[in-house]
């Protein structure tokens, strides 16, 4: 089974969003950005939902990681 | 260690029945009873005496598994290097017995006495202070004649056990009797015994140990085993005070009385109230026991006017095991002796009792010659995966209260947010899943049905125009055809052709399906069969009532490997 393609373009208007995600961040201290963080990641992934997809997205996040010195 | 459980008055066991039991004592604490020793005939044999079934420990394992057989009818030899019910020193403290468990103690006859000294409860909140985060309650779903849970202190289920094995007149309890040697053959095992009034050596067919996490019989034969030690630290505090009682478990994930660490609340027997406290990693389980120190603790959870004794307080921290194998030839491990986890789910002793149900009827069996000894290779199978999960499941519980990085922590507490909002959330509180049956899908012991494997839970049915439950059916020690809407007696020659212990029971017939649950529970349809077998498992669920299927399906239940 092929691993599900997170590379492909899906947005609708990634600009949009992009900027909407910014916006939700601001005036937030650097800790509450962290909480901000994993609470979006907790409800996109319940609505994303599907496990291969999910595991897929773990994977890319963490290869995409610059390598430590 | 803080322990204010205490020993003292002596038990005659076998000579009053039910034995005198715990009793609370003025201080807060309890009184354990304490069994007799009784010098072994084999302290004077000129050479070893040997046994069908010998069990080491005294346990909840243990002692399930004593009770099973000596309703089957099978003699064993029980030895334990205490006296007495209850464990010494900081050691397991089980309190939450499961709805399998019940079901299971309701077959060995000890139910009744469960129910009416502990407490039923099926309901719990996990709270942020004073805000509940997440309520569930267990019942509405429940099909079984047994609440979802009871709770109760481990030494009165013990103390029941005991009781119950005394009655059934099967097996011999032999206290103090401390196993010091091992060795393991072909076709036995040889155990050397150590007692007060000097050692001795028997042989058995058969040893089960169930000899605890720190089990000697594993340990003296060098048995190859896994073992993660936690880092979390804990401490229970058992307290009585008066309040209105509330048949609820709470959990804390951070209780602010408790440095933002997690609380458990959940009451027992006698109006003692479970209080389980997460402590520092680095706390000092002698500091964290002094009884001021305990005190402190719990006047900081109740307020300071509500007035309490405490009862007992056992820090403690927890490891992982697991043994590679649980079947070694003639030698065979359960409870915690086989494989041992955090206590989060009350996984420990109700798996412990699981790992009996699943032996019990096998053994019996296999000592009959009614089935092949590769039957307890099934038992095996079944229990190591049933461990794995319960190791897996526990593991996760046990990050989940104790992060282990400042990105788990944030992780954890961006849950907690959610679930003030979400539900989806709130099935991410993990703080402990409950015990629930083992679901042997897809092992080779069963069938290939998707309902094939799992525990069907003890429903109401009706036999000879009377109201019984499915317990009371499987009791007799055999696996049961229920054959829906197809004749018994073709079957039943069929299997009996083939030589094999199944019973056929024909619904509609001697028997009626009250609620229509064992056709819905086993996915069977009307024409079809539903093997069951002893220990409530779903063995196979046939879509039709062909015979050879159903031989095919009971050769698998009992364990023959080659084809007929």
């Amino acid at each position: 089974m092929t691993s599900p393609d997170v590379s492909t373009l899906r947005f609708g208007d990634a600009d949009g969003f992009y900027e909407a995600l910014l916006r939700c961040h601001e005036g937030c201290t650097a800790e509450q950005s962290r909480l901000l963080d994993a609470q979006l990641v907790l409800l996109l992934a319940n609505q994303c939902a599907d496990p291969a997809t999910l595991q897929a997205c773990l994977d890319a996040a963490r290869a995409a990681l610059p390598l430590s010195d | 260690m803080g322990q204010t459980a205490r020993k003292g008055r002596t038990i005659f066991a076998g000579m009053n029945h039910p034995s005198p039991g715990p009793e609370p004592v003025a201080d807060g604490g309890y009184e354990l009873p304490e069994y007799p020793f009784v010098e072994p005939p084999d302290l004077h044999a000129a050479a070893p005496r040997r046994y069908p079934v010998v069990i080491v420990g005294a346990g909840l394992a243990g002692l399930t598994l004593a009770a099973d057989l000596s309703q089957r009818g099978v003699h064993c030899v029980v030895l334990d290097e205490d006296n007495t019910i209850g464990v010494r020193g900081a050691s397991s403290r089980g309190i939450v017995y499961v709805q399998r468990t019940l079901e299971i103690m309701r077959r060995l006859g000890l139910y009744e006495r469960i129910r009416a000294k502990g407490v039923t409860w099926s309901a719990g909140k996990i709270l942020a202070g004073d805000e509940v985060l997440y309520e569930y309650d267990f019942q509405p779903a429940s099909i079984s004649e047994q609440p979802p849970f009871i709770n109760l202190q481990q030494f009165y289920l013990e103390w029941y056990l005991v009781d119950r094995i005394i009655e059934l007149g099967q097996a011999e309890l032999r206290w103090k009797n401390r196993v010091v040697g091992a060795e393991n053959h072909t076709d036995h095992v040889t155990l050397q015994v150590e007692t007060p009034a000097g050692p001795y050596t028997l042989e058995a067919d058969w040893v089960i140990a169930a000899d605890g996490v720190n089990s000697s019989v594993r340990h003296l034969l060098q048995l190859p085993e896994h073992t993660e030690r936690g880092h979390d630290r804990w401490c229970i505090t058992d307290v009585r005070f008066q309040r209105t009682r509330l048949n609820e478990r709470w959990t804390w994930v951070e209780a602010p009385f408790n440095e933002n660490r997690a609380v458990w609340q959940h009451l027992m027997a006698d109006d003692v109230w479970r209080l389980d406290f997460q402590m520092a990693p680095d706390a000092d389980p002698a500091e964290v026991s002094r009884p001021d120190v305990a005190r402190e603790r719990v006047a900081r959870m109740l307020g300071p006017d509500v007035a309490f004794d405490l009862v007992w307080v056992g820090p403690y921290s927890y490891r992982t095991m697991l043994m590679e194998r649980f079947r070694h030839g003639r030698l065979m491990f359960i409870g915690d002796a086989a494989h041992a986890k955090s206590p989060f789910g009350a996984r420990g002793g109700n798996s412990g009792i699981q790992d009996a149900d699943n032996l019990g009827w096998k053994l019996a069996l296999v000592l009959a010659g009614d089935a092949p000894e590769g039957l307890l290779d099934d038992f095996d199978a079944e229990r190591h995966r049933a461990a794995e999960e319960n190791i897996r499941v526990t593991g996760r519980s046990g990050r989940f209260l104790q992060p282990r990085s400042e990105a788990e922590f944030v992780l954890r507490r961006a849950v907690l947010q959610l679930a003030r909002h979400h539900a989806f959330a709130r099935t991410l509180l993990n703080t402990g899943r409950l015990c629930v049956p083992h679901h042997y899908r897809s092992l080779p012991t069963v069938g290939p049905s998707e309902a094939d494997g799992k525990a069907i839970a003890n429903i109401a049915l009706h036999r000879s125009g009377q109201p019984c439950h499915l317990v009371d059916v499987l009791a007799e020690g055999r696996p049961v055809a229920f054959a829906f809407g197809v004749p018994r007696a073709p079957l039943q020659a069929a299997l009996a052709a083939a030589g094999l212990p199944v019973r056929v029971v024909e619904l509609d017939d001697e028997m009626v399906d009250t609620h229509g649950l064992l056709a819905r529970e086993t996915g069977t349809p009307h024409g079809g069969i539903a093997l069951i077998r002893p220990d409530s498992h779903l063995s196979a669920s046939l879509a039709t009532g062909d015979a050879d299927a159903l031989v095919c399906a009971a050769r698998r239940a009992l364990g023959h490997k080659e084809l007929p």
